[in-house]
């Protein structure tokens, strides 16, 4: 099995969604459950071994920080403002965890299954990552969600699971609730 | 020890990719967070109801005519419906001691762009000491302001040193979803104003044909990979 088809379908899943989003894609959540199940039905395709560990799970941890930390500091010495609130978090975290379910299952799951370097498939799956945030929020989130994209990658290479990217991912966007 | 450098080299490469995104981005992804109803100074028919607009300031020591602080006068709403960052030693005010800048808001003007239409509030900037210029260093303020709507085609800001001057259209980047952010010309009144309201009943026949097109594509694919697996 090659590649292509599951990036096909990749990226008429992103096409879907900016579709279905209208003006506002980003903040649509019908869009983006929609996006998410698309994503889950091409994972499911390749079927991507999901194991879970406390290593894992200590991986993902540990990657919550490396993401978070250049952010806060940041955000702490340049651009501070207080925290915002906890209204309306769960709803958007629930949203949030089905699409970051279905993005991490597959670009770090169902891509590691059909690529047979680790190597490419994180490439791959970083670069994956960042250009289906352009549609959402424009040109600007490349360098940063390349580098998301790598990293996570990466913990997926360290973890041998795509567990440990995906609670490094929910833990970012929970704690980017609160700080954006 | 290993996993530590790794740690430690992931920590740095986002670092850069942070410093080479020109704005701020969401952390990292799923979806955008909900902003707080628009707070409106004249409330136009059918909007919620909402607590006042907040006004913003900031105040700098000014030292050898400098304003030496970094400033980020900024609403207090979520997201701020204003925004304006000024650098270190952006602004020039001569003879002063303090230097504040304040962003108040204002209704919507009635004098948009020929042709446009004003969106959301009006917001003034103002400096506490007069004859304040600025600086090179103000080549790196930017303001940002926040639609009522991710519409598109984007708004565009607008801005006048006086309300009797003419609008000056300044070149305006999407920084959110309906944030977006330009260059800080100097003090005066900026406004988000979009082009024409498209005609009513423009379909969307189109799109809804586009989606089902990619949903139908999506199920081939899935359906093809399920054929070439051995397993299957």
């Amino acid at each position: 099995m090659t590649a292509w088809p599951l990036l096909v379908g990749f990226a008429a899943a992103v096409g879907l969604r900016v579709v279905i989003g209208g003006d506002d894609p980003a903040g649509s959540v019908p869009a983006a459950l929609l996006f998410a199940g698309c994503l889950l039905v091409l994972a499911a395709a390749a079927r991507p071994a999901v194991t879970w560990s406390l290593r894992a799970a200590g991986l993902g941890l540990l990657g919550v920080a490396v993401l978070c930390l250049p952010v806060l500091v940041h955000r702490t010495l340049f651009d501070w403002e207080p925290l915002r609130g906890t209204s309306g978090f769960l709803p958007w975290f629930a949203a949030v965890t089905a699409v970051v379910a279905a993005e991490e299952l597959f670009l770090r799951g169902a891509l590691f299954e059909v690529v047979s370097r680790p190597w490419v498939a994180v490439v791959l799956g970083a670069v994956c990552f960042a250009l289906l945030h352009v549609p959402l929020y424009g040109w600007y989130v490349v360098p940063l969600d390349l580098a998301v994209g790598l990293v996570l990658g990466g913990l997926r290479v360290e973890s041998g699971t795509p567990v440990a990217p995906f609670v490094a991912h929910l833990g970012a966007d929970a704690v980017g609730w609160f700080v954006a | 020890m290993r996993l530590a450098r790794r740690a430690a080299a992931g920590v740095l490469l986002v670092a850069a990719g942070l410093l080479l995104s020109p704005t701020v981005v969401p952390v990292y992804d799923g979806i955008g967070q909900p902003d707080e109803p628009y707070r409106y100074v004249d409330r136009p028919d059918g909007a919620q109801v909402t607590a006042e607009p907040t006004s913003a300031s900031m105040t700098s020591p000014v030292q050898g005519g400098l304003a030496l602080h970094g400033m980020n006068v900024a609403t207090k709403e979520v997201a701020p419906q204003f925004a304006l960052f000024l650098p270190p030693r952006a602004l020039q005010a001569a003879g002063a001691r303090t230097l504040t800048v304040t962003a108040t808001p204002q209704a919507a003007v009635s004098d948009p762009p020929v042709g446009k239409r004003a969106d959301g509030n009006a917001y003034l900037v103002g400096f506490s000491v007069p004859g304040t210029t600025l600086t090179p260093q103000a080549a790196l303020a930017t303001v940002s302001m926040r639609a009522t709507t991710a519409e598109q085609p984007p708004p565009q800001i607008h801005y006048r040193p006086a309300a009797t001057e003419p609008w000056q259209p300044l070149q305006t980047a999407r920084a959110g979803t309906e944030i977006y952010a330009t260059r800080f010309p100097g003090p005066g009144q900026f406004q988000l104003v979009f082009g024409p309201r498209p005609e009513e009943g423009s379909s969307r026949l189109p799109l809804v044909l586009v989606a089902v097109l990619v949903v139908a594509a999506a199920v081939l694919v899935v359906v093809r990979l399920r054929a070439v697996r051995p397993d299957a």
